[in-house]
């Protein structure tokens, strides 16, 4: 992560900040805030670039009641994946390189979300929806002393499903899974790759 | 008011609770702590094209060539490791079932090691550019700001990296006319120039080189 990942964190943390403090006049129970640390599990291309469980998690999300059950959500997080190697051997066609490796993915997922809630909301509520978006993509790779990075804006979705439980009036426990999957990346090698990982996120949600 | 309400300021909180929990990925941002080992890297490519069973015999130089840049560059690359260093490429290649020749002539190839060595600078500083890039809607690097001393802050590093080459050549079917001879193995080793290991280090990175080349030993 450098310069073009430090400015969009920048961006990241100003608007959470913003969005945080921000208060509402809009009708009661017609905005909610959703704030969730988030665990990603990489699978399938992504696990062969980073194979390891990122804690390095964080989401943010805006979500608006339309009708019923039914609400509207605008979504961003950031997700860090990292593996580091020691003294792993790649090899090439023609030869082989040797050393230490630190592989990153940071993925910015900023996405709309449409999300059907079943029950009570003053009781616990099991909710299922999709979300829609865009990814933003910082692949880096380091062997040595030498680093190579690419970024990318990618689309993609994210399926989820989740569970609210009343805290206390306004407030609500919020655990949620979703599976990201965006198929449009190329890795550093310029091949074709699919971003997916599976991803449990827990944190709070309330009213605005 | 809704404003008031213990819920919504506690879970309000929430929203702070993310924010501080970025700064806080960024700030133990994982892998950014590298020891200097760790920045060693071994690089091997060798020509496809070759047979290396045919290659039963080398020549090496007792010497170790220094590359430097451009006329007049002192050179201050250290010789306190030649002897070691040569040696243990004179030992892998025994290893591999080589046969060294004292005179060139006799040899299929010739193992040619050199060392390059080079210094390098950075600077990191804050990103609005120092005092003159806050006070007025100046982009960085505008007037005194450029100046690390006047208030903008930041750190200029340098490190120093050198690289040992391996080269195997094919002097039979050197090209007299283009005046070019063929590198059929190169094995380099590349690394920081700091610690008390170096010799160490450039030792193993020389195993290295060989252990990922096992076709070198091929009808040997």
């Amino acid at each position: 992560m450098r310069s073009d990942g430090a400015k969009t964190i920048a961006v990241f943390v100003l608007a959470s900040a913003l969005c945080a403090t921000l208060s509402s006049r809009a009708r009661a129970q017609d905005w909610f805030g959703l704030a969730t640390w988030q665990v990603s599990v990489p699978v399938d291309d992504t696990k062969l670039f980073t194979d390891e469980v990122s804690f390095r998690g964080a989401g943010m999300d805006f979500r608006k009641t339309l009708t019923g059950g039914t609400i509207a959500s605008v979504s961003m997080a950031w997700n860090v994946f990292h593996e580091r190697t020691e003294l792993e051997t790649l090899q090439l066609e023609f030869g082989a390189v040797s050393g230490s490796q630190d592989r990153y993915i940071n993925s910015f997922p900023i996405m709309l979300g449409l999300h059907q809630y079943i029950g009570n909301r003053r009781k616990t509520r099991v909710h299922f929806g999709v979300n829609a978006g865009g990814y933003l993509l910082i692949q880096t790779f380091r062997i040595g002393i030498t680093e190579i990075e690419e970024d990318a804006w990618e689309w993609g979705v994210a399926p989820e499903v989740g569970v609210t439980i009343p805290m206390t009036t306004g407030a609500w426990l919020e655990v949620n899974g979703r599976y990201h999957w965006s198929p449009t990346p190329k890795n550093l090698a310029g091949e074709d790759f699919s971003m997916t990982y599976y991803q449990l996120n827990v944190g709070f949600m309330w009213e605005q | 008011m809704r404003d008031s309400s213990p819920a919504w300021s506690f879970f309000r909180l929430g929203g702070w609770l993310v924010v501080a929990a970025w700064a806080v990925f960024v700030s133990c941002y994982p892998g950014d702590q590298l020891t200097v080992q760790e920045a060693d890297v071994v690089v091997t490519l060798f020509d496809g094209g070759i047979d290396f069973a045919s290659k039963q015999s080398y020549a090496m130089p007792d010497t170790i060539v220094h590359i430097v840049q451009g006329a007049g560059v002192i050179d201050d690359i250290s010789r306190d490791f030649d002897t070691e260093i040569l040696d243990r490429v004179a030992s892998n290649m025994g290893t591999l079932g080589f046969t060294r020749e004292a005179d060139p002539d006799n040899a299929d190839v010739l193992m040619l090691v050199s060392i390059a060595a080079g210094e390098h600078v950075g600077f990191t500083g804050y990103p609005w550019g120092g005092y003159w890039g806050w006070y007025y809607p100046y982009p960085p690097g505008f007037g005194w700001g450029y100046y690390p001393w006047y208030g903008g802050g930041g750190t200029v590093y340098t490190y120093r990296t050198g690289t040992v080459f391996m080269q195997m050549i094919d002097h039979a079917a050197a090209d007299s006319t283009l005046e070019k001879v063929p590198t059929i193995w190169i094995g380099a080793l590349n690394g920081l120039v700091e610690g008390d290991a170096v010799e160490e280090r450039i030792l193993d990175g020389i195993d290295q080189a060989f252990d990922q080349s096992p076709y070198l030993g091929d009808g040997k």
